[in-house]
């Protein structure tokens, strides 16, 4: 295709991004549908008898704290109603400091009088909730439950009118958890301050909260009522802040999350020691319940290797948000958390095949191929290219590393690298270009598809999967030499190797029937000459649809000039001429190669004839006896 | 209950407050107690002075476009003080949910205290004596002495349960031990002298008491919260009298949380669910009401601690995260 097509390419190409590669089944599951309401928890229909709470102070109480005389069950919080005191508050307090959210899109309302009763008590002076506990328990954990009892910041929000969502509906009047007559969440909308056991831990719930069900009457989290959410539905056993052992099914939402006492920062998460986002994910995924992800992480290439610290923003990338992703500016710091990547309330272990998401990024919101935010991401490239992609604070090209290969023209944007009308790509949002490919292992084929992650993940064998951490460079699953004159060996190249077997290329048996020379330098003449890595020719992305083109970049040919030199011609290309054919116009190792000298064909006529009747000769070739024109230089 | 001179200044703040961008204005804040032409006490400034300022117009937008809004993070200051006490060049505040003990300088600047080696866990009171500093800290549990000096001596992690009020007087420090409703003694060096209070309804019986201030003649006054009322005892824990008594009526005290004694014998009384101070003669009539709810200028939302320097009077505005300066006017002597 030449570059004046290049264009109407695009725009031809424009409407069909965004939509599943045709190749591919359509994904078996979904995981954006509205869950179903759920049981709605019915109100206790008993009377309330405050008399048999830890809220009866009076002489006749039932708890530690009662009064020697006196009998007047009510009087302690009711008694300023009797009488023309403060019952006929004229204009309710209308701001708390409370709880703030960039994703929350509730209004404030004054808190209701019942609120500001409870809070008046609740201040750490008269009663404390759950600061005594502290004192009984670690001094960590007397640290991170500080406050506690009335630090608005970090409790769930009261005084606030919730609106409808998909992720939240409001309680129905017959419902237990439910609003005040105004609309708005308060104290007791999860609590009856009259009833001290509904719930198992005698807090005073409106109803039992086994499973996080008073949570769940209004919050409805994409992924948790419907899909195989595992910390929905995990039966593993962990340790909890107070250092009790929960089943992670039974914690359900409480296991990350607590009502009061919270992180300030962020979604009401529950404290935990260190600075990280990562920290509260990493207190369970660090081989104790979940797998070690923290080992992973500390690797020397690693996502989340400096260890982001408040720039994750929860509302960031949705429409309007404050925050843009990707990234607007290069200004703005990059940052990458467990929650980028993954949603925790929609992730499970489900196994998937390339190109779709797995279970680990069930929910998790990306960016498709056309650039367009998509609420939940089909395809594993749609995670990365949240970063990897437009975001304008990418590194490379800014700090290039000791023996990165040097490309002519780079595009770091990698929507625009794995583009399906890029001139040659590794097969990640679809099927690749090459119609070719010998060296392929089984059950490889020119037809598959492969993840970002099947060449960017942990090197460990048996440890997590993904793109965590790796002991190589570039978060590479294996190792990838790129340094000119690397001996040969499994080890060198073993990245590549994995999937394009050692044995064919080696033996000059793939569409290019000189990679033996090539790679191990050693030459027809016996002559030693530096071996070339993998890197000096191809590009492993691939070449951008806007600077490379089907001729000069087939096959991933993308020369690392760090290597390759232009010839005394002044050419520096690559030119295929058909099937299994070409020529390339360079200088490497001092060895001189035109167009004229450098010309290769693998393709015995049998194999010719045989690709012709599979129809596959109308790869995007030309004639040999019609090179295209040079290419200016850079 | 309410001047309407406050609620009109407010609006007039709010109305100036809401002009794009604009620093707001110093409004005239005329507010006033009681209301009428004879004000015994009116509202002076709030504490500390400016927060963190917000970014400008032109900062905003240059966030914008490089992409780093909502990246600030913000300044520190005050969460939620409770305790409050003057101190020579200025106030100390205990604030639970910062957690942190701060000094505000007279010209309204904010700083922390800090001990070395310690971390404050839930400081909820604060007493000075000289350039002495007391602070009780709820959840050590324990009263920790920071000395002009910086340095900082912790007591009475064995003997207090959970202290919630503290007053200095006379070489003592008088403990507030909610829990156990009694007041725990202890000389400057933190050597329990005696303890005085048990859970009852009248007389020496304590329910739940929150805090505590000296008077000027040596009688420790002590806010008995679920008794709805402030406590009058002598220097050696003796019951002397009692005022409030009551949640409901005028001079009701449905949920007192701080006192502070004026140099003219009247007892000023924080009052959380009446969002004001209550401010009775010595012998225990109401005289006027102060304050009001909100988050205006001049209002409060929940106050706490209070503490008297001279005529300045100062309340922890404990859910607007301020604390407000009135200032008592010089009449009744």
């Amino acid at each position: 295709m030449t570059s004046t097509l290049l264009p109407l390419a695009i725009l031809l190409a424009a409407p069909a991004a965004g939509t599943p590669p045709e190749a591919v089944p359509a994904p078996p599951r979904e995981v954006t549908a509205m869950p179903a309401p759920p049981r709605a928890l019915r109100r206790d229909p008993r009377p309330a008898d405050v008399s048999a709470t830890r809220h009866n102070l009076s002489v006749t109480g039932t708890g530690r704290v009662r009064a020697a005389s006196e009998t007047r069950v009510c009087f302690f919080c009711h008694g300023s109603h009797l009488g023309t005191g403060t019952s006929n508050r004229p204009e309710p307090l209308t701001v708390l400091q409370g709880y703030r959210s960039t994703t929350m899109k509730g209004r404030s309302a004054a808190p209701s009088n019942g609120t500001r009763m409870c809070l008046s008590c609740h201040d750490g002076t008269v009663a404390v909730g759950n600061t005594l506990r502290g004192r009984v328990t670690m001094r960590q954990e007397a640290r991170a439950q500080r406050g506690a009892a009335l630090d608005l910041r970090r409790s769930h929000p009261v005084g606030v009118r919730p609106v409808e969502s998909l992720n939240l509906r409001r309680p129905g009047k017959e419902e237990a958890v439910r609003l005040d007559p105004r609309g708005s969440v308060e104290c007791t909308s999860c609590h009856d301050p009259h009833r001290e056991s509904l719930d198992e831990e005698h807090k005073f719930l409106v109803a039992g909260n086994r499973e996080s069900a008073i949570c769940l009457s209004c919050h409805q989290l994409p992924g948790w009522g419907t899909g195989p959410s595992s910390h929905k539905s995990s039966p593993r056993p962990y340790t909890d802040a107070a250092g009790k052992t929960r089943l992670v099914i039974d914690a359900a939402c409480s296991a990350c999350h607590l009502s009061h006492g919270a992180a300030e920062r962020g979604p009401l998460l529950r404290p935990v020691p260190g600075t990280s986002d990562d920290d509260l994910c990493l207190s369970c995924h660090d081989g104790r319940v979940g797998k070690n992800i923290a080992a992973e992480v500390n690797k020397p290439s690693a996502h989340a290797a400096a260890r982001s610290s408040a720039l994750h923003d929860h509302g960031e990338g949705q429409p309007g948000a404050s925050r843009r992703l990707p990234e607007g500016s290069a200004a703005t710091p990059r940052h990458v958390t467990c929650v980028d990547c993954h949603e925790p309330h929609a992730a499970s272990a489900q196994a998937q095949r390339a190109p779709f998401a797995m279970g680990a990024l069930a929910g998790a919101w990306g960016i498709d191929r056309s650039g367009q935010r998509v609420a939940s991401v089909r395809y594993e490239y749609e995670v990365c290219f949240k970063c990897h992609a437009d975001s304008a604070n990418k590194p490379q090209g800014r700090q290039v590393g000791q023996g990165d290969p040097v490309r002519r023209r780079p595009d770091y944007n990698l929507r625009n690298v794995f583009d399906l009308s890029s001139p040659s790509f590794h097969p990640v949002a679809g099927p690749g270009k090459g119609a070719d490919v010998p060296s392929l292992v089984k059950p490889l084929d020119v037809g598959s598809v492969i993840y970002c992650s099947d060449c960017h993940s942990s090197e460990a064998t048996g440890g997590p999967r993904g793109p965590h951490g790796s002991v190589y460079p570039k978060l590479l699953a294996a190792q990838l030499s790129t340094l000119d004159g690397t001996p040969e060996s499994a080890s060198a190249y073993a990245l590549c190797y994995r999937c394009h077997s050692r044995e064919v290329l080696l033996s000059n048996g793939s569409a290019f029937n000189r990679h033996q020379s090539h790679v191990t330098g050693i030459q027809a003449d016996r002559r030693a000459l530096p071996g070339a890595p993998c890197t000096a020719c191809h590009n492993p992305h691939g070449v951008s649809r806007l600077f490379g083109n089907a001729t000069n970049n087939a096959h991933l040919i993308d020369f690392d000039t760090g290597i390759v030199k232009p010839n005394a011609a002044g050419l520096l290309e690559y030119q295929a001429a058909g099937p299994r054919t070409g020529s390339c116009a360079l200088s490497c190792h001092g060895v001189e190669h035109t167009h004229a000298q450098s010309g290769y064909s693998a393709v015995p006529p049998s194999a010719l004839r045989s690709l012709q009747m599979r129809g596959l000769q109308q790869a995007p070739l030309r004639g040999p006896a019609t090179p295209a024109p040079p290419r200016g230089k850079k | 209950m309410r001047s309407s001179a406050p609620r009109a200044a407010s609006l007039l703040a709010a109305l100036l407050a809401g002009c794009a961008h604009a620093p707001a204005p110093a409004a005239p804040v005329q507010a006033g107690w009681p209301p009428g032409p004879m004000p015994r006490a009116r509202w002076v400034r709030s504490l500390p002075a400016a927060r963190s300022p917000e970014p400008s117009f032109w900062r905003r937008a240059a966030e914008v476009v490089l992409g780093t809004e909502g990246s600030r993070i913000e300044g520190p200051g005050l969460r939620r003080p409770v305790g409050v006490a003057a101190v020579p060049g200025g106030l100390a505040v205990a604030d639970p949910d910062a957690p942190g003990v701060f000094r505000i300088s007279e010209a309204g600047a904010l700083s922390a205290v800090l001990c070395a080696g310690r971390e404050w866990a839930s400081p909820l009171a604060v007493a000075a004596s000289g350039a002495t500093l007391f602070v009780a800290d709820a959840a050590i549990p324990a009263v920790i002495r920071v000395d002009p000096a910086g340095t900082c001596l912790a007591f009475g992690e064995q003997a207090l349960a959970r202290p919630v009020g503290l007053a200095a007087a006379g070489g003592r420090v008088y403990v507030v031990d909610g829990p156990v409703h009694a007041v725990v003694v202890f000389n400057a060096d933190g050597r329990e002298l005696f303890r005085f209070g048990e859970r009852g309804e009248s007389g020496a019986g304590l329910n739940f008491p929150v805090a505590a201030a000296a008077a000027p003649d040596g009688a420790i006054l002590v806010v008995d919260a679920l008794n709805f009322r402030v406590a009058r005892f002598g220097p050696d824990g003796t019951y002397r009298s009692a005022l409030g008594g009551t949640p409901d009526g005028a001079q009701g005290l449905p949920r007192p949380k701080g006192v502070a004694v004026a140099e003219d014998g009247r007892v000023l009384v924080s009052d959380a669910e009446r969002d004001a101070v209550l401010v009775f003669h010595p012998d225990g009539v109401l005289d006027f009401v102060l304050g009001g709810s909100g988050n205006g200028p001049a209002d409060l939302a929940m106050p706490a601690g209070l503490a008297l320097a001279g005529s300045a009077l100062y309340a922890a505005d404990a859910m607007n995260g301020r604390i407000q300066v009135f200032e008592l006017l010089g009449d009744a002597k």
